[in-house]
């Protein structure tokens, strides 16, 4: 995820078009916003009043005593200091409701967005790259918004009125302060642009220390089979001397950086104190204002540090920015015309009213689909599927056998040709209706955390518990449910880990099952499982496929044995069609993939039986 | 080893730079206390012409050329305030530098000790390992432990010696109005404890509800084809708000609570401030102290109570390294497996096995039991049997990844257990029933135990194991990436890779540990007829499940249960009554079938 967020980013003046774009966001959080930097200014003008109330004190009273007076004035100053941390507590209430505002809003309309994209972006797009936007790019840009501004408008009021308070007061005197502000500003802001780029250096070369580690030990077996523990600890301590080689520098860069901008404020001090103290002497200045500015030359060195670091997160955040609007600007590769949506609305405000129920009869008419031009996986493709038929396809890796079925259900459009659902082109319908009869099982049964009884229920969010067993039982899952401590409570864990392969298998065909689709497809594990457990699942699969109009990618040929009609595809044709024994009969393709995976299978099985070999040996 | 031992093993030869950082610190607070010192003097004693008091300050008044000579010359104050500020600024540039270096080097000391060790452990810990948490302990907790030495620890020095500091030169001045001083000083402290403590918690659940949020979208994402299949998208877009809503109040919850303690604290600082300049100013009319020494005490307030503040996190964040030095030794504390130690005898790849038995340590079980056989150099073994027969203990006994718990293994007569483990895995290549392959590039990956092979080794290597015509169909051919960042593989593509990364080597002993499952039967035979041409005195071990396997080896044992159930050459094992014969007859007749 790491390797995402640290992309490079080139340039480094700021890019008003998008900023614009990203102010427009905050659109319905804009009042949060002047709320914030209105309770900003105040703070700031308070914060540079509390020493000049505390000198005044100083100066007037231990010159003219009145204990009234001075009660007054603590009176006053306490109300002062009351009024300021009210102040800090309402700016810092607003920026964070700025800030996780803006994050909650932005987040919401990119994961909406996310789920209109079609298959072929998240084919072309890592899941890394799509979590790194949600998460820490949609964080950073929130944060520049609320805190980043609010440091900014804190510094540059302090500093403004600070500088008014002084030019007021003696203008000679500011001067020679002021003289030390456009210095300080030009070395903080060379500083931080290098301390921010080594700094981002640093935490690349972290996340390649973690990604090492990593390696090391999920192969740790590997390096100790073959050796390589001196290699690895060679490698990886290239990696720690990179690591403390740039942090040093980073570290070296800032601790050079602040005692400069200190060196220079106190240059600016030691002005006041030569200047000034002849004036004090001379009698032209009062002694107290000299004070005064002596504490203020130090109010300019922190805003300058701060909005010095500002400028150069802008750029970072900008890269953030960026990158999520990217995002939300990319446009789903499949949408339903303006006139499908009039009459079945969109995947967010459906009408399910107009939904027509599916019968099943499936038709591919001259299908041609490819991903690019030069390799087409189908070519004019022909395919016409009778209603409740269970169609078996059979073919290598890339015979273009999984493309029929994400054609099927429209995960992609054919380029040309037309796929007719129940006689008519399923573009002229939508997404949504079609998706909503459909019963998908994938080829890795990818669960949900959450209970076994959730899991079941994401086909049909209203169904009951008597439907939720009665599908689990269809697909011999009850059994093995019933066997866990918790039954249908148990937490599957994080994409279903804490169940066998098999296991999942059965909980994913009970969620498919469960919507009573009309037409299923089931693209079937490769993983190998025990013997037991494939026995139940190919009785469960028999079961689930009646009655529909059904495709199975097949891996096991036992499985499909029944099938109504079997498709062997290869280079995107159907090179042989019909019913197993049919095929049996030809002696060709099917034939040998069947005679050779029988085999192998026999083999493993017998293998495995072990009670029955043994009595063998043991005669 | 302990948590001091660790600490001071990972600082040697840079102690002094650690005592470098406690001295500049107390340096740059006593010389950032004097200015504000010699401003008050600057002020009271030159420009408003009060009497020298102190007899120190006198003497060096005095050397100067007295007070009026600074008087007519102001710069003299200048000059002087211009060299503390050189102090200070060597003293901040000092820690920082020494900061950096000691963090650094530590935190480089202590991940090459962690992933030296982590090598070393022995297979059986690896294969228990949690990863997760493996890594989670290399890298957070060594970064907690390097934040202490990056400024936490000069923080907190830095906050002690200020409050010390100041309070003794404030009770030196005026004992009174410095007991007013100190006295809201433990309420700042108690109230900043308090907050973090309690917030703690708070700052967990923040943590976790993200932590839930960052979860969703990854599920989300990863399951996006079962999402849009089930039509799913308006319920997936409700879960998620409810996070994404959950995650945003407990933030601003929390955010609300630390915009108390600002405001909070902000009004205790700000209240001792005011205290000590409204009864600083009673003092000052009653001439007990002077301006001077006034705005001494008003400065120091504001320098005192500020650090004062940062106390509480810091005591809370120093507690969190003791915890981390702890997960870290718990790593570091399992022994390590010794690699170097042993007799390299010369091993040609004459194997004897005698009444070997062998159980895991935590198992209750034999695994293998009292088994004896004889391999000689350039044979080509095949051991067959069911899951979990105890065939794969076998070969990992071969390379020591395991030892045995009785009986003799003998490689060209010397006995196993003595010969160096380093040495010997070097000299029996085995390919892994899972291989992993390193996200390097695949002509890396072939080389990776052997960094001097040239281009042609690797070839060749490759065309043995049958993935030439593979890698050279990719874009980038051989400098392909493996993994996220280049292509994903296959899983008979990782093994045959893997079978090129290990015969590349030619050790006299090939062990493949079910490592041609994913392959298909015709490159199996391929694979293999390559290795019987490459070297005919390499002693080869396939493990299998496949008859057509082990059908060319010169010896089967086929086993179950720890124990050799029969055993023999093809032929024999045929025409024998048992497994081998039925799987054999199963195969036979499905090629009757097809002719």
């Amino acid at each position: 995820m790491s390797e995402f967020e640290e992309k490079e980013y080139q340039s480094n003046s700021l890019d008003r078009g998008l900023w614009a774009k990203i102010f427009r966001l905050l659109g319905e959080h804009k009042k949060h916003l002047l709320l914030l930097l209105l309770f900003n200014v105040i703070a700031g003008l308070f914060e540079s009043t509390i020493p000049l109330l505390m000198r005044h004190a100083i100066n007037n009273f231990t010159v003219s005593y009145i204990p009234s007076d001075l009660t007054n004035f603590a009176f006053l100053v306490l109300f002062v200091i009351i009024v300021q941390a009210v102040n800090v507590f309402i700016f810092l209430w607003q920026a964070a409701k700025v800030e996780m505002n803006f994050n909650y809003s932005v987040r919401k309309k990119t994961f909406n967005h996310l789920q209109n994209l079609s298959f072929s972006y998240y084919d072309k797009t890592s899941l890394g790259w799509i979590v790194a936007r949600l998460t820490s790019d949609i964080g950073r840009l929130s944060e520049i918004i609320s805190w980043g501004l609010m440091d900014m408008i804190w510094g540059l009021s302090q500093m403004i009125f600070t500088a008014i308070i002084m030019l007021w007061v003696d203008w000679r005197l500011a001067l020679i302060v002021l003289f030390v502000v456009p210095l300080i500003a030009v070395i903080s802001s060379w500083f931080q642009v290098r301390i921010l780029k080594n700094y981002r250096d640093v935490r690349k070369t972290n996340s390649q220390i973690t990604a090492a580690f990593s390696e090391g030990i999920s192969g740790a077996k590997t390096i100790k089979t073959m050796v390589l523990e001196d290699n690895q600890n060679r490698e990886f301590n290239d990696l720690t001397t990179t690591m403390r080689t740039k942090s040093i520098r980073a570290a070296l860069l800032s601790s050079i950086f602040m005692p400069i901008v200190f060196c220079l404020s106190h240059f600016a001090s030691a002005g006041l104190i030569w200047y000034g103290g002849e004036k004090v002497l001379s009698g032209v200045l009062a002694f107290g204002t000299l004070m005064m500015f002596v504490q203020y030359s130090g109010n300019f060195f922190e805003p300058l540090r701060q909005i010095a670091r500002l400028m150069a997160e802008m750029q970072l955040a900008q890269a953030s920015g960026e990158r999520i609007m990217t995002l939300l600007e990319e446009e789903p590769a499949i949408v339903d015309s303006p006139e499908v949506i009039a009459k079945y609305g969109t995947i967010f405000e459906p009408k399910p009213q107009n939904y027509e129920v599916i019968d099943g009869n499936v038709e591919f008419k001259d299908i041609t689909f490819y991903y690019k031009k030069e390799e087409p996986i189908l070519e004019h493709f022909n395919l016409k599927v009778k209603s409740g038929q269970t169609i078996a396809l059979v073919g290598e890796t890339g015979s273009g056998k999984s493309t029929i079925v994400n054609l099927l259900c429209r995960f992609y459009e054919p380029i040309s040709g037309e796929i007719l659902i129940d006689g008519v082109d399923y573009r002229q319908r939508s997404l949504g209706w079609l998706h909503s009869q459909l019963g998908y099982v994938l080829q890795a049964p990818h669960l949900f955390s959450g209970s076994i009884r959730d899991n079941i229920r994401y086909g049909k969010l209203d169904a009951s518990e008597e439907e939720i067993i009665h599908a689990a039982k269809l697909v011999n899952a009850h059994d093995f449910v019933e066997s866990l401590e918790k039954g249908y409570d148990t937490d599957v864990g994080e994409g279903g880990n804490r169940l066998s392969t098999g296991q999942k298998q059965l909980i994913s065909f009970a969620r498919a099952l469960i919507r009573k689709p009309t037409i299923f497809v089931l693209d079937e594990a490769t993983s190998s499982i025990d013997t037991e457990t494939e026995k139940i699942i190919q009785e469960a699969i028999e079961r689930v496929l009646k009655g529909h109009t059904s495709f199975i990618i097949a891996h096991r040929l036992s499985t499909i044995v029944n099938a109504d009609r079997i498709l062997v595809i290869r280079k995107g044709q159907i090179v042989e069609d019909g019913t197993h024994k049919e095929l049996m009969k030809k002696r060709d393709y099917y034939f040998r993939l069947y005679t050779n995976q029988y085999n192998q299978e026999m083999q493993q099985r017998i293998l495995n039986e072990r009670g029955g070999f043994k009595d063998e040996t043991q005669n | 080893m302990t948590k001091t031992g660790l600490l001071l093993k990972c600082l040697k030869g840079y102690k002094h730079k650690v005592a470098g950082i406690v001295i500049v610190t107390v340096l740059f607070v006593f010389v950032n206390l004097f200015m504000p010192l010699l401003f008050s003097f600057l002020v009271d004693q030159v420009v408003n012409g009060e009497p020298i008091e102190n007899a120190l300050v006198a003497k060096i008044v005095a050397s100067l050329g007295g007070i009026e000579t600074l008087r007519t010359h102001m710069y003299y104050g200048a000059i002087l305030v211009m060299m503390t500020s050189v102090v200070i600024c060597s003293s901040i540039f000092l820690r920082g530098k020494w900061n950096g270096e000691v963090s650094e080097t530590l935190s480089q000391r202590l991940r090459d000790r962690l992933f030296h060790h982590l090598t070393l452990l022995p297979y059986a810990y690896h294969v228990q390992a949690n990863t997760g948490d493996l890594i989670q302990r290399c890298t957070s907790d060594v970064d907690t432990v390097r934040r202490v030495f990056a400024g936490q620890i000069s923080e907190f020095i830095y906050s002690l010696s200020t409050l010390i500091m100041a309070m003794t030169i404030l009770f030196q001045i005026y004992p009174p109005l410095a007991l007013v001083s100190i006295s809201l000083l433990p309420f700042v402290f108690l109230f900043s404890i308090w907050f973090f403590i309690r917030n703690q918690k708070a700052f967990l659940i923040a943590d976790e509800v993200e932590g839930e949020l960052v979860d969703n979208i990854n599920q989300n994402i990863a399951a996006i084809r079962v999402v849009k299949a089930f039509n799913r998208e308006v319920y997936e877009a409700e879960q998620f708000d409810k996070r994404n809503r959950n995650n945003r109040d407990k933030w601003m919850n929390l955010m609300r609570y630390i915009g108390f303690y600002w405001g909070f604290s902000d009004f205790i600082c700000y209240s001792s401030v005011l205290l000590v300049v409204v009864v600083g100013v009673g003092y000052c009319v009653r001439g007990d102290i002077t301006i001077g020494n006034l705005f001494v005490f008003m400065t120091y307030q504001t320098m005192v109570t500020f650090p004062i503040r940062n106390l509480g996190r810091l005591l809370s964040d120093l507690g969190k390294v003791r915890v981390s030095l702890g997960r870290l030794l718990e790593i570091l504390n399992v022994p390590a497996e010794d690699i170097y130690r042993g007799e390299t005898p010369e091993l040609r790849g004459d194997i004897i096995f005698e009444n070997v038995s062998f159980q895991y340590d935590d198992g209750n079980q034999e695994v293998l039991r009292d088994l004896s056989f004889t391999i000689k150099q350039g044979e080509t073994i095949a051991i067959m049997g069911p899951t979990g027969s105890g065939k794969s203990s076998l070969v990992h006994l071969l390379t020591r990844l395991y030892d045995y718990n009785a009986g003799s293994i003998r490689i060209n007569g010397t006995e196993l257990r003595d010969i160096q483990k380093q040495y010997l895995r070097r000299m029996v290549g085995i390919v892994l029933q899972e291989p992993f392959l390193f996200s390097k590039t695949i002509y890396d990956n072939i080389r990776l135990s052997s960094p001097n092979a040239r281009e042609e080794d690797i070839k060749r290597a490759s065309k043995i194991a049958s993935i030439d015509e593979v890698i050279v169909e990719f874009d980038a051919g051989y400098q392909t990436m493996v993994g996220e960042r280049g292509v994903t593989l296959s899983g008979g593509q990782k093994q045959r890779i893997a079978i090129a990364r290990t015969v590349i080597n030619q050790t006299p002993i090939l062990i493949f540990d079910d490592s041609l499952s994913a392959v298909d039967t015709e490159t199996d035979a391929n694979i293999r007829s390559a290795l019987q041409q490459l070297n005919k005195n390499t002693t080869t071990i396939i493990i299998t499940q496949r008859i057509t396997s082990s059908e060319t080896a010169d010896h089967i044992l086929v086993l179950d249960e720890g124990r050799i159930l029969q055993e023999g050459s093809h032929q024999q094992l045929i025409s024998q009554k048992g497994l081998y014969q039925r799987i054999y007859q199963l195969q036979s007749r499905l090629e009757g079938d097809k002719a």
